[in-house]
């Protein structure tokens, strides 16, 4: 999923202070699952900010809504009467979904609440942890499903390295080596052999590092 | 006028209406732990005094893990209340013990609102009927 935390509350006031009527439209997938902009969090977020403006005296109408994917274009349609009427759009989606919105409705000014942050899992009842770097060429199989992309501190396709102690990280003790991990895991299905051999060089024209990147399904044409 | 509102597990004092003062306005929870934070959020968002949660004591609840979810909630409430500057004393939990007398915690609760009053921000609410009392 896509891990995102809110913004903190003052950026989104003094970003939000020159409107008078504004519509914070959460997101139902992703964020929601992160607990950041699910239907819980725009209701929490509407009433802080409502607080906070009546404290300013400052007489702001909150509207909220929910999309249920805020990144489908036509998930936004039944609720884009509601936010037409809006001075300005507050949305605690990922940066996907932020720019959906603004993409949908050109004429409005869109505001992010969230700071995308990561792909990753709910790890702990009250943890999430990156778990993919989306880099377009994956090696999950040869590194026993453990991603040393995403998890180990230096990306590093042949590990550990000589920082790592104790099954940790030098970067520090709250990160466990994915190397180390790789190990164990491997190990335990019986293909310890297979870190002898060396992953060659990745190719990354396939990640960030090729610019924008687009995937086209003809398949999929209606 | 501003009221204390108070949300009050059944199995602290029962499902009737425990306080008559007229700055209470008390609602009976089949348990703590349905209290979310934006119930809390609202209360102030009306412009109510404080919040006043009573919960059972740890290891009492018979949802078994109800008043802990209601502490937790109620912390967390606590932290986006701040962010907004309503001082976070003005949300209170109250551990309901056999021996307890939650009259004189609701009364006590008051006082230590009006002492935040005193630092600023909303008049206190009419407490007549606490004198007559």
């Amino acid at each position: 999923m896509i891990v995102a935390q809110r913004k903190p509350l003052s950026e989104i006031i003094t970003k939000m202070e020159a409107y008078k009527k504004i519509i914070v439209a959460g997101c139902e997938t992703c964020v929601a699952e992160c607990h950041a902009g699910g239907r819980k969090e725009v209701e929490l977020l509407a009433s802080q900010l409502r607080i906070a403006f009546s404290q300013k005296m400052a007489p702001v109408e909150i509207a909220e809504c929910c999309i249920e994917r805020q990144c489908e274009p036509e998930m936004i349609e039944p609720c884009s009467e509601q936010i037409m009427a809006q001075e300005a759009v507050l949305s605690i989606a990922c940066g996907i979904g932020v720019q959906q919105m603004a993409e949908r409705f050109p004429n409005l000014p869109v505001f992010p609440g969230l700071n995308t942050t990561f792909l990753g899992t709910h790890a702990k009842p009250t943890q999430w942890e990156e778990r993919c770097a989306g880099c377009g060429n994956c090696v999950l199989d040869l590194t026993a499903g453990i991603c040393p992309i995403a998890r180990c501190s230096k990306s590093l396709l042949n590990g550990p390295c000589g920082g790592a102690q104790d099954g940790k990280c030098e970067v520090s003790d709250d990160i466990p080596c994915a190397w180390a991990e790789i190990v164990e895991r491997m190990t335990k299905c019986g293909k310890r052999d297979q870190l002898r051999q060396i992953i060659p060089c990745k190719e990354w024209n396939t990640a960030r590092d090729g610019g924008p990147r687009r995937l086209i399904h003809e398949e999929a044409a209606p | 006028m501003k009221h204390i509102i108070v949300y009050r597990c059944q199995q602290c004092g029962g499902r009737q209406k425990l306080f008559k003062e007229n700055w209470v306005r008390e609602f009976v929870l089949t348990c703590a732990g349905q209290l979310e934070p934006i119930h809390i959020l609202r209360a102030f968002e009306d412009g109510e005094f404080g919040v006043c949660l009573m919960h059972c004591e740890p290891g009492a609840c018979r949802t078994l893990a109800g008043c802990q979810a209601a502490i937790r909630h109620v912390k967390y409430a606590r932290q986006l209340l701040e962010e907004v500057g309503i001082h976070p004393e003005r949300v209170k939990t109250i551990c309901c013990q056999p021996a307890g007398d939650l009259h004189m915690e609701l009364n006590l609760f008051l006082d230590h609102l009006k002492h935040l009053d005193g630092h600023g921000s909303a008049p206190a609410p009419d407490v007549s009927e606490r004198k007559k009392a």
